[in-house]
């Protein structure tokens, strides 16, 4: 079953495998998100942490094998039948809801923090303190602690009994089974997701997706709403979002009228990773304005060139074009082309 | 200390009403200041004597523990006393939690460690900056290069053990030869110091021994099937795979009545609670189990232990089937034994020890390889850093090799002997005890007769209900209680 999703990654044009199992980990460099924004994968960037490149690779030889993927110098592609398949995936496998909260929490810690906090809460209803709390890092016991300490003891139990109630409505049937039997607590030991794929007759990735789903949903919903016991927590596990901390400090330099170099010599940092920051902004931050770094003299030279697919020249075979163009300035036309046509 | 306060203390601090064999004893000679070697049988709680000794004296106790699962074990049987005084410094940690847990780390009245991080300065730095009273080797059997499980981190307790001002040593351990315990002794010993040491026979009085052998998998997999059918009770089957794990644990969810389950290394943390958490409250009747992998939930009613596979020495056989009838009622332990086991275990050693080559490529490329070498890799990336010459290693992995091999030999020996099984355990661990051999003690080949001579034939089925809970709102009222 974990072939048919990775079978989806992949379309008739060459994707390098490489690269899309980055993006399935969330591997943060300039030349992972870049190709990711190429081959529309974007949304599915970190989905997965935790996963592993030789169940990856077994599963791309295996495909191979049943010919539904066919590798050439350039990469991976779908055959004929490959697509065939595809199609009727994206009916019959279950599709990933909300995409594009894929990488605003860190999900692994999200699951373990509100799995720990629920049961915490459900032995404190039943006053019960010899229990074995689940397994968790030492920072999300330390996380549940202070949350305790902050909140109204006695409130505590009705406000997440409650606000439980109130989310689990928005959710379907499978969603509902799979979130609340995860649950663990005073007379509750929970499910595994393999044990929940059995029941539900479903696949195990399956099971795993739908609870992805609904958790990142859960602390979306948590986010939006004017009050909620669990707001601390989602704060601790959110991503501080996809653009670094330090591409966002040299984006306020730009705006404030600095040159690259000087931002570099200001800020102690090399020139080409201030290059590689714009990069980042570029991709991710749709005011990002092309006109100080690309003149229109040089996107004019190259659209003639490069013309409707802007894959298929590599950085080399422009340089032997154009002698005095650098690797910034053709990623960046790049990423304006992608994202204006 | 006199028996009754101990007792007092028992109670005070576990609940117990009496100790089991050999945890006074120990205790006591700890309590008055003794340098102990203490060899208990699994499941006669060997963590307690520490645990109470702990209490008791003054100061942190350090306990050095092999397998990290065991030390998250031990970890949460303390949260679940509700007692937080205890922490696993482990690799489990990230770098910001490490340098918490050290910058805090007096806060800590039992510090569980894995062995490689005693050879880290800033943790030995911050160990040195408290009064460690008790200092516990778990597992000591794993210092002995003689013995099957050493583990090179091991050698280095001496030192340590010096470096922290000579504190109490505690060694540990459920399986020792005469061999194996005066090489602890040995490896561990103080200067002008001397050792007592508790030794209690590895004898299961209430474990019945057999073996079933079979000429190849399909009939393995037929016969596994008919007994677990048969048999009274929850188990645990043990594996040296993953995969056949998972494999057979599905087998018998497809084709038996019983709920089974896989249990390793490869569940995440959550899973591995809900199981052991299952297994506890009989809602899973079979565990597949890789031997590598310590199980530290006590569960005391488990009936059979069966091998799928044939152990790969006497120390995890006996370790193992140790696991049944600790509540001391009637239980059994069978081991599948194939014509390809030697083949098999031959195998598991080559994939786990890296032979002459392998160690010379990695050495000399470890910059290119170092991430890709899997299980043998991270053994290896130990000794680079560690700066030992490649000829150093070599030896070294020859050596393993060898040990492993006599202890596969005689293993095999043992299944193909026709001698009362448990005095053939005696023997090899050097007890003089004799073996009073009757119906309920063992038999070379396994008949269905047994089960009924011994009273474990099937009476009733362990689990039923189903587990998949529709009602959101009975999940609620199982969550919480309305006050």
């Amino acid at each position: 079953m974990i072939e048919d999703y990775i079978l989806q990654m992949f379309q008739e044009d060459p994707r390098r495998p490489n690269v899309v199992y980055s993006i399935i980990i969330g591997r943060n460099t300039v030349s992972n998100i870049y190709w990711g924004m190429r081959y529309n994968l974007l949304d599915y960037f970190g989905m997965d942490p935790q996963f592993s490149n030789m169940l990856f690779r077994e599963n791309i030889v295996k495909l191979q094998k049943n010919k539904l993927l066919d590798e050439n110098e350039v990469g991976v592609k779908l055959t004929s039948l490959g697509l065939e398949r595809k199609k009727k995936l994206k009916k019959s496998l279950y599709q990933v809801k909300y995409p594009k909260l894929m990488n605003q929490y860190r999900l692994n810690e999200w699951s373990e923090t509100l799995t720990l906090a629920i049961q915490v809460i459900s032995e404190l209803s039943f006053t019960n303190r010899h229990y074995y709390p689940i397994m968790t890092s030492e920072l999300t016991k330390f996380n549940i602690k202070r949350w305790l300490s902050n909140n109204v003891k006695e409130k505590l139990v009705s406000q997440v009994h409650s606000e439980l109630e109130l989310f689990i409505k928005e959710l379907d049937t499978n969603a509902e089974l799979i979130f609340m039997n995860k649950l663990i607590g005073h007379q509750l030991n929970g499910l595994t997701n393999k044990q929940l794929a059995i029941e539900l007759t479903l696949s195990e990735i399956e099971t795993d997706l739908i609870y992805r789903d609904t958790m990142n949903y859960f602390a979306s919903w948590i986010e939006q709403q004017e009050q909620s016991v669990f707001k601390e927590l989602v704060q601790l596990i959110r991503n501080k979002g996809i653009i670094s901390e330090s591409a966002q400090d040299t984006m306020k330099f730009i705006n404030a009228g600095l040159s690259v170099n000087n931002i570099a010599r200001k800020r102690q940092l090399k020139k080409s990773t201030i290059n590689e920051h714009l990069l980042e902004l570029a991709m991710f931050d749709d005011k990002f304005p092309y006109q100080l770094f690309l003149t229109s003299e040089l996107v004019g030279i190259l659209t003639k060139i490069i013309g409707g697919n802007i894959d298929q020249y590599s950085f080399q075979e422009i340089q032997e074009k154009i002698p005095e163009i650098d690797f910034f300035d053709y990623r960046l036309y790049q990423i304006y082309r992608s994202k204006n046509g | 200390m006199t028996t009754i306060n101990l007792k007092e203390k028992l109670s005070e601090y576990f609940g117990f009403e009496s100790f089991m064999s050999g945890q006074e004893e120990t205790i006591k000679t700890v309590l008055s200041g003794h340098d102990t070697l203490s060899v208990l049988p699994t499941g006669t709680g060997k963590s307690l004597c520490y645990q109470l000794a702990g209490y008791l004296m003054n100061g942190t106790t350090l306990i050095v523990s092999p397998l990290l699962s065991l030390i998250q074990d031990q970890v949460s049987q303390f949260n679940f006393r509700g007692n937080g005084v205890a922490i696993g410094l482990t690799s489990l940690l990230s770098y910001s939690e490490k340098k918490y847990v050290l910058k805090n780390i007096n806060a800590y009245k039992f510090i569980y460690l894995s062995p490689e991080m005693l050879s880290q300065v800033e943790v030995t730095n911050a160990l040195k900056s408290i009064n460690v009273s008790l200092f516990v080797v778990d597992e000591a059997h794993c210092i002995s290069t003689w013995g099957p499980d050493f583990r090179p981190d091991y050698l280095n307790l001496n030192n340590v053990i010096a470096e922290l001002g000579e504190p109490l040593i505690l060694a540990l351990t459920a399986t020792a030869t005469p061999r194996i315990q005066d090489d602890i002794v040995a490896q561990l010993i103080m200067p002008n110091r001397s050792f007592n040491k508790i030794i209690r026979s590895v004898n299961r009085e209430n474990i019945f021994l057999s073996t079933i052998k079979v000429n190849d998998e399909f009939e393995k997999n037929e016969q596994l099937l008919g007994l677990l059918n048969k048999l009274d009770g929850v188990g645990i089957i043990y594996f040296s795979s993953k995969k056949k794990a998972n494999e057979i644990s599905e087998l018998i969810n497809q084709h038996t009545k019983l709920k089974s389950e896989p249990y390793h290394a490869d569940l995440t943390d959550t899973a591995r609670y809900i199981v052991q958490q299952q297994f506890m409250m009989n809602q899973i009747d079979v565990i597949c189990a890789t031997s590598a992998f310590g199980m530290g939930i006590n569960k005391k009613d488990i009936r059979y232990v069966i091998h799928y596979h044939m152990p790969a020495n006497f120390e995890s056989y006996v370790q193992e089937f140790g696991r049944a009838g600790r509540d001391g009622q009637q239980s059994i332990a069978i081991v599948f034994s194939q014509v390809n086991d030697l083949f098999l275990q031959r195998r598991l050693i080559d994939l786990t020890i890296p032979d002459a080559d392998f160690i010379k490529l990695y050495f000399k490329k470890h910059a290119e390889l170092v991430g890709l070498g899997e299980e043998k890799g991270k053994l290896l990336d130990y000794y680079y850093e560690k700066h030992d010459t490649v000829d150093q290693v070599q030896a070294l992995f020859r050596q393993r090799k060898i040990e492993k091999e006599i202890g596969l030999q005689s293993m095999m020996a043992f299944i193909d002997s026709n001698q009362c099984r448990k005095q053939e355990i005696l023997r090899h661990f050097g007890e003089s005890k004799v073996v009073q051999h009757d119906k309920s003690c063992c038999s070379v080949v396994f008949t269905e007769k047994t089960l009924e001579v011994i009273g474990l034939e099937k009476r009733r089925n362990v689990t039923d209900e189903k587990r998949l809970i529709q009602s959101s709102e009975t999940i609620m009222t199982k969550l919480f209680q309305k006050s």
